[in-house]
C-alpha cells in the first residue's frame, strides 16, 4: 500500500472533488459505452465538482466585452473506467445550471478544447461545449 | 449630415433582408451577453461610422463637399456543437451513439461556417444591384462599394465559441453646411463670422484694467 503524499493526496480528492460539492454526472466515450458509476466502487455513482465560470472576452474590434459562460468538470482519474484522452469526442451530461434540480443536459468534450490533467495527483478538468441538435440535412 | 442619413439606411436595408438569419444593431453593447448572440439566427451585425475622408480635389469652396464616409460593420457569432441529440439522448445502442458523436461538428468549425455565411449575406446584401442607392432614392449617394474585411480569431474559452469580424463599407455622398443650431450666421458673405463677446475685466496680474486706456471694449 502506498502512504506517500501523492497517494494522500489523491485520497483526499473523493472529498475534495466527490465530497459534498459532488455532483452526479454521466460520460460517453467514443465508443458509445456510458459511465455513470464510481470505478473504485461501481455501487456508487460517478460524482463530479462542476463550476459554472463567467468569463470576459474581447471578440470585436472596438474592444467591447463580451460576457462568456464556462462550465468545468473535474474528476478523480481513479474513479473513471476509462479516462478521456486528447482528441477524442465524449459527451457530458451534467445539471445545465447549479440550481438545486436543475435538469440535466447534454455537453460535448470537442477536439478543439483540450482537457487539463493533474496526472501528478489525479485529477482530470474537462471543458465541454453546449451542444444543440444539428440541422436536418 | 448626410453621413447618419446614410448609416440609419444601412441599418434599414439589413434589418429589412435579414430573414431572422441575424440581427442588427446601431452601435455595439459595451458589454454583451454571449447568450444574446447564440445562434444563427442571432448572428450580431452592429453598423458604426469609423472614418470619413473629405478629397481636396473634388470639393468647392462654397458648395457641396465630397465625404467618402467608411462604416465598420461588426459581425459576432456564437456556436456550440452540433450533434444528432435526438439520437444520442435517447439511443440504448452504444454503436448508435457512437455514430452520433463522430458525425459531430466541433463548435470551433460551426463558428466559422457562421461566420462565413453571415459575411456573405451582408455582402450580397450591400453589394446587390437593387440596392445600389440603399434604399434612398436617387441623389443621396453617389457610390459605395465594400472595401475590405476581416475576421478575427475564434474564442474557444467558454461553453461556445465566439468569433468576431468585421467589414469596411465606403460610401460617396455630398456634405452641405445647412446652418444648424449653434452656427453662427454668415452675415458679410465672406464665408465665415466671428461672434464672439469678449469681456476682459483684468490683466495677467491681476490689476484691474483701464478698458478704455487699452482699448478693449467690456462685453455686455
Amino acid at each position: 500500500m502506498d502512504y506517500g503524499l501523492r497517494a494522500q493526496i489523491e485520497s483526499d480528492l473523493a472529498d475534495c472533488i466527490e465530497g459534498e460539492f459532488g455532483v452526479p454526472v454521466s460520460l460517453t466515450d467514443p465508443n458509445g459505452v456510458v459511465y455513470d458509476t464510481n470505478a473504485n466502487n461501481t455501487t456508487l455513482p460517478l460524482l463530479a465538482r462542476v463550476l459554472y465560470d463567467q468569463r470576459k472576452e474581447t471578440v470585436n474590434k472596438s474592444g467591447d466585452p463580451v460576457i462568456v459562460y464556462e462550465t468545468v468538470v473535474t474528476l478523480r482519474r481513479s474513479s473513471l473506467a476509462r479516462v478521456p484522452a486528447a482528441g477524442e469526442r465524449w459527451k457530458v451530461s451534467i445539471p445545465k445550471d447549479s440550481t438545486v434540480g436543475a435538469p440535466y443536459s447534454t455537453f460535448l468534450v470537442t477536439l478543439g478544447r483540450a482537457n487539463e490533467s493533474g496526472r501528478s495527483i489525479g485529477y482530470i478538468s474537462l471543458y465541454p461545449s453546449d451542444a444543440e441538435q444539428v440541422a436536418s440535412s | 449630415m448626410q453621413f447618419t442619413i446614410v448609416k440609419n439606411a444601412i441599418v434599414a436595408l439589413l434589418r429589412a433582408n435579414a430573414g431572422g438569419l441575424f440581427q442588427v444593431m446601431h452601435s455595439g453593447p459595451q458589454r454583451l451577453d454571449v447568450d444574446l448572440i447564440a445562434g444563427t439566427d442571432k448572428r450580431l451585425v452592429v453598423v458604426e461610422y469609423e472614418h470619413g475622408e473629405f478629397p481636396d480635389t473634388v470639393n468647392s469652396i462654397d458648395g457641396g463637399h465630397i465625404h467618402d464616409a467608411t462604416y465598420r460593420i461588426e459581425l459576432l457569432v456564437s456556436s456550440a456543437a452540433q450533434v444528432d441529440l435526438a439520437t444520442l439522448d435517447t439511443t440504448t445502442d452504444p454503436a448508435a451513439r457512437a455514430a452520433a458523436l463522430a458525425a459531430a461538428i466541433d463548435p470551433i468549425d460551426q463558428a466559422d461556417a457562421d461566420w462565413d455565411s453571415l459575411y456573405s449575406l451582408i455582402w450580397g446584401i450591400l453589394m446587390a444591384p437593387q440596392n445600389d442607392d440603399l434604399g434612398l432614392g436617387l441623389g443621396i449617394i453617389a457610390n459605395r462599394k465594400v472595401i475590405d474585411a476581416q475576421k478575427g480569431n475564434a474564442i474557444p474559452e467558454g461553453d461556445r465559441v465566439t468569433l468576431g469580424g468585421f467589414l469596411h463599407f465606403q460610401v460617396r455622398m455630398v456634405e452641405t453646411p445647412v446652418g444648424e443650431t449653434g452656427t453662427p450666421a454668415d452675415e458679410q458673405g465672406l464665408g465665415y463670422s466671428l461672434d464672439t463677446v469678449i469681456n476682459a475685466t483684468s490683466d495677467v496680474t491681476g490689476a484691474g484694467m483701464d478698458s478704455a486706456e487699452q482699448g478693449v471694449k467690456a462685453g455686455t
